[in-house]
């Protein structure tokens, strides 16, 4: 009788432990974000998180009935905060690579756009579109892709100047380092937005930015959760208000704003 | 008298209080038994019919919807780009047209059907509705523009191309994305519904394998009481009851796991590949749209070109970093959503898969007007020869899984008549077996 019992334990217990972890698990989640972007995710003069990024982040937690604790990380940090398992999401304007897809999964995208290039006024006539950025020194801000979307993808003889962050790409444009910034249009009409930037967008809409959510790897119930979570943002009209509240006034076309087709959570 | 009396009748009461105790402790066990295994046998009937019967069915609606409206605007791109010179195939074109939009009607009041108790779903199938309706009058003022121009096969004026664009962009944008995440959405129901339901059928057969070990030690814990009081070697009827009890328990355990298997079988082998085969085809179908609106639109040939590659790693997925690249490297060891197919089905497709890329690869490099020939001969040739491998695997796993669920059904019938009356007739047979014993004591 008492083998039997034990056997029955072991058997609960073996059921338990099959299902994997999952953000879902938790009241509170840890989201990683940038903290140097306009517009998108910044520390505002109160010293409090905002943007798009933090509003679409508080808007899907609210939905999943979750609380947030933020996790400022820099750039390139975005993958090992998921595999340390120091964070549960990553909100940092992320696209979706094969290579990347090996190491964390993704939920959402919660938003498509579109790579655009901002220029000094004055190259206005000469940069109209990307492949007039042969033999031009581009900015490439490292653990972004971007500028080997440009050079490798496009196949657009380009040079990559290395920076550690965006706001280096601003001062090196300025002082002619470098000729041209290109990476999504929504960092780019964020940094437009410093003060002392005067710089022209060249609305070359040319590769589409798949921007989502990292996920730790395998946890497909949390996916399937923020998968209708942004569905619901989207049908209720959630989505077009914020982006209209952060980028109405950018210049960019929100004329036609893309509902984001998933990338599936197995 | 009254003191010599005593004793036996306090041995006679704790005898037939044991007897009867074992008794009751037996058919208890034997009714759990029974319990468990209908349970388990009502659990996995549900999941089998929420994969076989509802939640199946309508992934498969909807995955026809999205490969159904990209045909619709590839077929739209088709006829601008052909122009006036390849007049019968642009009305042959208009026909299929006018087919896929009858199709996508169909799917669309399926899809609404399916989803009557999920009102997110219902919102994206009312919103599909209003967008094709939109959809249809931007591409009807193409058409038109089209045929003002009167020009010839190749790319037509820019302004029927911004025509086309506005309707491209709200089927690529808009619309497709959200017959997409609905098939996505489905399959989320039906593995939730699975995943909850395995649990509980694992439970139940755990269940079963316990009350029926308890059962059959309460029996024989019974007939060896029975042995040591009575002095016979063996009741009959309670000999039987055990055999009986017994082939419960194995034939109980050995149909939920046939049923556990045929259940698996239908999610893994039938279901989730024809979940994933259809969605390759179907952004398949749309990558091959991507050539056309490569060949027609020259102001986003680069985006059209980067969408056809996004689409070829979903599909196909292999390490690369452009187009070319990734043609020249396609090997049959390719990862994404066609790579989970093994042995001959892998060489078959990937054959099919490389020549489509190729003629692809042929296409980018020739110019202007022999593109267009090429892409009207060859190239097509090569998508649909493509297409054709792609939909007999689907077809193959639907069958598949439909046999999968005919087995679990048959599983089902044998389970819901043959156990119970073989348990209940061990029942009566421990009455039988415990009566006479029990009488002694009257």
């Amino acid at each position: 009788m008492r083998r039997l019992l034990i056997c029955l334990i072991l058997l609960l217990t073996a059921c338990g432990a099959a299902r994997p972890k999952s953000l879902m698990d938790h009241d509170q989640l840890i989201v990683a974000i940038r903290s140097d972007v306009p517009l998108i995710s910044f520390k505002g003069s109160d010293g409090a998180y905002d943007g798009f990024n933090i509003d679409v982040a508080e808007d899907l937690a609210s939905r999943l009935g979750k609380r947030i604790r933020w996790l400022e990380i820099k750039a390139g940090d975005q993958l090992t905060v998921l595999t340390d398992g120091r964070a549960d999401l990553v909100f940092a304007h992320m696209s979706v690579t094969p290579e990347r897809k090996k190491v964390i999964d993704f939920a959402g995208p919660y938003h498509v756009d579109f790579q655009d290039i901002a220029i000094r006024p004055a190259d206005k006539g000469v940069i109209r579109d990307v492949r007039d950025l042969e033999g031009r020194k581009i900015c490439w801000v490292r653990g972004t892709n971007i500028a080997q979307r440009i050079v490798d993808e496009r196949r657009v003889k380009a040079i990559a100047v290395p920076a550690p962050d965006y706001n280096v790409c601003l001062e090196m444009i300025k002082d002619g380092r470098i000729d041209a910034i290109s990476t999504n249009a929504q960092i780019l009409a964020g940094l437009l937005t410093k003060p002392g930037v005067d710089l022209h967008l060249v609305g070359a809409t040319f590769n589409e930015q798949r921007t989502s959510i990292g996920i730790r790897k395998g946890d497909v119930d949390g996916c399937e959760e923020l998968n209708r979570a942004i569905t619901q943002m989207y049908q209720d009209g959630t989505a077009n208000m914020l982006l209209d509240k952060w980028f109405g006034k950018s210049g960019i076309d929100l004329s036609v704003v893309s509902v984001p087709q998933f990338e599936g959570c197995s | 008298m009254t003191v010599t009396a005593m004793p036996p009748v306090r041995r006679d009461e704790s005898v037939s209080g044991r007897v009867r105790t074992l008794a009751g402790l037996s058919l208890l066990t034997l009714a759990l038994l029974l319990a468990a295994i209908l349970a388990g046998a009502a659990s996995t009937g549900s999941s089998l019919r929420t994969i076989g019967h509802d939640a199946g069915p309508q992934v498969l609606a909807t995955t026809g919807l999205h490969r159904q409206m990209s045909e619709m605007d590839a077929l739209v791109a088709e006829t601008l780009l052909l122009g006036r010179e390849y007049g019968p195939q642009q009305q042959a074109d208009l026909t299929s047209y006018d087919q896929r939009r009858l199709e996508i009607s169909e799917s669309l009041l399926k899809a609404y059907r399916l989803a009557l108790d999920n009102p997110a779903e219902q919102r994206t199938v009312e919103s599909l509705i209003e967008g094709l309706g939109r959809y249809e009058r931007l591409a009807a003022q193409a058409r038109l523009l089209d045929m003002q121009s009167k020009h010839g096969a190749g790319q037509p004026p820019d302004n029927v191309v911004a025509a086309y664009q506005r309707a491209t962009d709200l089927m690529h944008r808009e619309l497709l994305p959200q017959a997409y995440n609905l098939t996505l959405e489905t399959g989320t129901i039906v593995r939730r519904a699975h995943d909850a339901e395995r649990s509980a059928t694992s439970l139940a057969r755990s269940a079963v394998i316990v009350t029926g070990l308890l059962a059959l030690a309460c029996l024989l814990g019974l007939q060896a009481y029975l042995t040591s009081r009575f002095r016979r070697v063996f009741a009959p009827a309670l000999v039987v009851a055990t055999v009986l009890t017994a082939a419960g328990l194995l034939t109980g355990t050995a149909l939920l796991n046939r049923q556990g298997q045929a259940l698996e079988e239908a999610k893994r082998g039938g279901f989730d590949s024809v979940l994933t085969l259809s969605r390759a085809r179907a952004i398949s179908r749309s990558m091959h749209g991507d050539q056309s609106r490569y060949l027609l639109d020259r102001f986003r040939r680069d985006t059209y070109e980067h969408t056809f590659l996004d689409k070829s790693r979903t599909v196909a997925a292999v390490e690369s970093t452009s187009l070319p690249d990734y043609q020249s490297k396609l090997h049959a060891n390719f990862q994404g959503l066609l790579g989970g197919l093994t042995g001959q089905d892998r060489q078959r497709l990937f054959a099919v898969y490389q020549r489509f890329q190729q003629a692809d690869a042929r296409m980018r490099t020739t110019a202007a007007e022999a593109a267009i020939k090429f892409w009207d001969g060859e190239l097509t040739q090569a998508y649909e020869r493509y297409d054709k491998v792609l939909e007999e695997l689907v077809r193959r796993h639907e069958s598949d899984f439909e046999r999968a669920i005919d087995s679990g059904d048959g599983a089902l019938e044998t389970l819901w008549r043959s156990i119970p009356a073989g348990l209940a007739g061990g029942a009566m047979l421990i009455l039988i077996g415990v009566w006479p014993r029990l009488r002694e004591y009257r």
